[in-house]
């Protein structure tokens, strides 16, 4: 009766210690999809506001004509600057695809975000977009839309990840969001 | 049974221990990624911040060129060297900055000019906001453009009106004159310009920025005219006259640029080459000849009403000179007033 009463013990907590681990298991899976996507997230935002930054901080390096940004909208730019420092000025484009372009994701508001120098085919890569917002402002802080009045750029971008953490429950993607203040000093 | 049950333990730890090691990876990356981000922005602002240093640097002394090494700036350092170069065969400043903070570091390449009065003049070789009256025949004021272009590259510019003033306040001997007389030449020989604003808005001198300059030389009084040593080896001396003063002739004459805050009166015998500007009226006696061009009422574009009359008497010569004009800009490099800005004409920012 003790041999019965020990053996259905250990079942019992045999069970409860397996269910324990696959319980911990599922979670710990759970969060490191979770973890990847954030992290694949972040680094394609540090690699965006990188080349953002970069380019955007050179609008207007070495144009000596007045006008230096000839498109400026909600969802792009067009501006002239000598982006490689070889002494010729360029003409660099930046604007939203659509998210048509990208069906092969499940998540239906990535984009890609183009960058063209010049006459090059447009370049870009997917990198979760899924907003990028410019608003102009001008020397005394207000927001513009004279291409001549610009003086200052908000740039903000959203990056989620193409895949979302779980598609049973809720569908949910890692996301992050990036906003600047840059003020290009060849336009002062 | 016990061992079925420390299997499950130990293998229980080892799972925990690959998640772990796992999931601490990609805490210790995304930190990185954080960091990175922080450290970029950081080590922008430092860079930002020594060049403003140095552009303020320079604002007070055109002449700095000491620069700055192993600065503290926010937790990071940054060095600043400043020196002389010719971009584009102008006489330039380059400012060439690296920063560093953690990990990061970025650098910048600012290049500027000495920044000078800017401006121009294409309303008249006279042009007044005021009342002007020319006594006698002598002298000549002519919008004919004397420089050619073997005074300067920029020489030889059409001709100019002789006189533009608002309507109807130019007289001869106190009466109104046609525009056809001897002593006026150019393209008109008198501009009528409509009203007091309507010829302001042809002056393309910002006077505020003229009233801001820094004088090489403040003369109070006649004697106070600097002597010939001023104006020799190619100078052009930005000169203020105070009010009240008498320019009598005596030992005067030079070039550069000429600024009277208040009303000029001018006598004697000599030769200005450059720019006169007059606050509010002048007047002239005897053989006054300025190369260059002359403005009066200016304070009017300060908001202030002018109402006094110029007057010319005797054989005065007011002859346009467009290289002696270009001069006279020249002469206020390194004096303009306010911010590093207008100090400084920046040419490009490389950040």
């Amino acid at each position: 009766m003790t041999s019965m009463l020990d053996i259905l013990g250990s079942f019992v907590i045999g069970g409860m210690v397996l269910l324990a681990v696959v319980t911990l298991n599922s979670g710990m899976t759970g969060s490191a999809v979770q973890m990847t996507m954030d992290l694949m997230v972040q680094e394609n935002m540090v690699e965006l506001t990188r080349e953002v930054e970069y380019d955007f901080h050179k609008i207007g390096y070495r144009v000596s004509n007045d006008t230096v940004i000839t498109l400026a909208d909600s969802t792009g730019i067009t501006f002239l600057a000598d982006i490689d420092d070889d002494g010729n000025v360029d003409f660099v484009r930046y604007y939203l695809g659509s998210p048509n372009e990208l069906t092969s994701t499940p998540n239906t508001e990535d984009r890609l975000l183009y960058r063209v120098v010049n006459s090059e085919t447009p370049k870009s890569s997917n990198m979760g977009v899924v907003a990028f917002d410019l608003k102009y402002y001008d020397a005394s802080g207000n927001e513009t839309s004279v291409l001549g009045d610009i003086r200052g750029i908000n740039v903000s971008l959203d990056v989620e990840s193409p895949f979302p953490y779980s598609d049973t429950t809720f569908v949910a993607y890692a996301g992050l969001h990036w906003e600047e203040y840059i003020v290009p000093m060849n336009i002062q | 049974m016990g061992n079925f049950l420390l299997f499950l333990v130990f293998g229980a730890i080892f799972v925990f221990g690959t998640f772990s090691r796992s999931m601490n990876e990609k805490i210790d990356d995304s930190v990185d990624n954080a960091v990175e981000h922080f450290e970029r922005a950081t080590v922008r602002n430092i860079d930002n911040s020594v060049i403003a240093l140095g552009l303020r640097e320079l604002s007070d002394n055109v002449d700095w060129r000491a620069g700055f090494t192993d600065l503290d700036v926010d937790g990071g350092t940054a060095a600043l060297t400043v020196r002389d170069s010719v971009v584009g065969g102008d006489a330039t400043i380059v400012l060439l900055s690296t920063s560093t903070f953690g990990k990061e570091t970025t650098s910048s390449r600012v290049i500027l000019k000495v920044g000078v009065l800017s401006g121009s003049v294409k309303s008249a070789v006279i042009t007044t906001l005021e009342g002007f009256n020319k006594n006698g025949n002598s002298g000549k004021f002519s919008g004919i453009d004397a420089a050619t272009t073997s005074d300067c590259p920029e020489g030889g510019q059409p001709p100019l009106p002789g006189v533009t003033s608002p309507d109807g306040l130019v007289t001869k001997d106190g009466q109104p004159i046609d525009g056809t007389e001897d002593w006026l030449a150019g393209d008109p020989p008198y501009s009528a310009g409509g009203t007091q604003a309507d010829v302001a808005a042809q002056i393309d001198i910002d006077w505020k920025e003229v009233l801001a300059l820094t004088p090489d030389y403040v003369v109070n009084t006649a004697q106070d005219w600097p002597g010939p040593s001023a104006f020799s080896g190619g100078q052009w001396p930005v000169i203020f006259v105070g009010p009240g003063v008498k320019l009598n002739g005596s030992g005067m004459g030079g070039q550069g640029l000429l600024v009277a805050p208040q009303s000029l009166e001018m006598s004697g015998s000599w030769t200005w080459g450059g720019l006169v500007l007059v606050g509010d009226y002048f007047r002239t006696n005897g053989g006054i000849t300025i190369n260059g061009a002359l403005l009066s009422g200016l304070n009017y574009l300060l908001g202030q009403t002018v109402t006094g009359s110029n007057v010319a008497n005797g054989n005065v010569s007011i002859q346009y000179h467009s290289c002696n004009i270009l001069e006279s800009f020249e002469a206020t490099a390194g004096k303009v007033g306010g911010s590093w800005r207008k100090k400084l004409e920046l040419i490009s920012w490389w950040e």
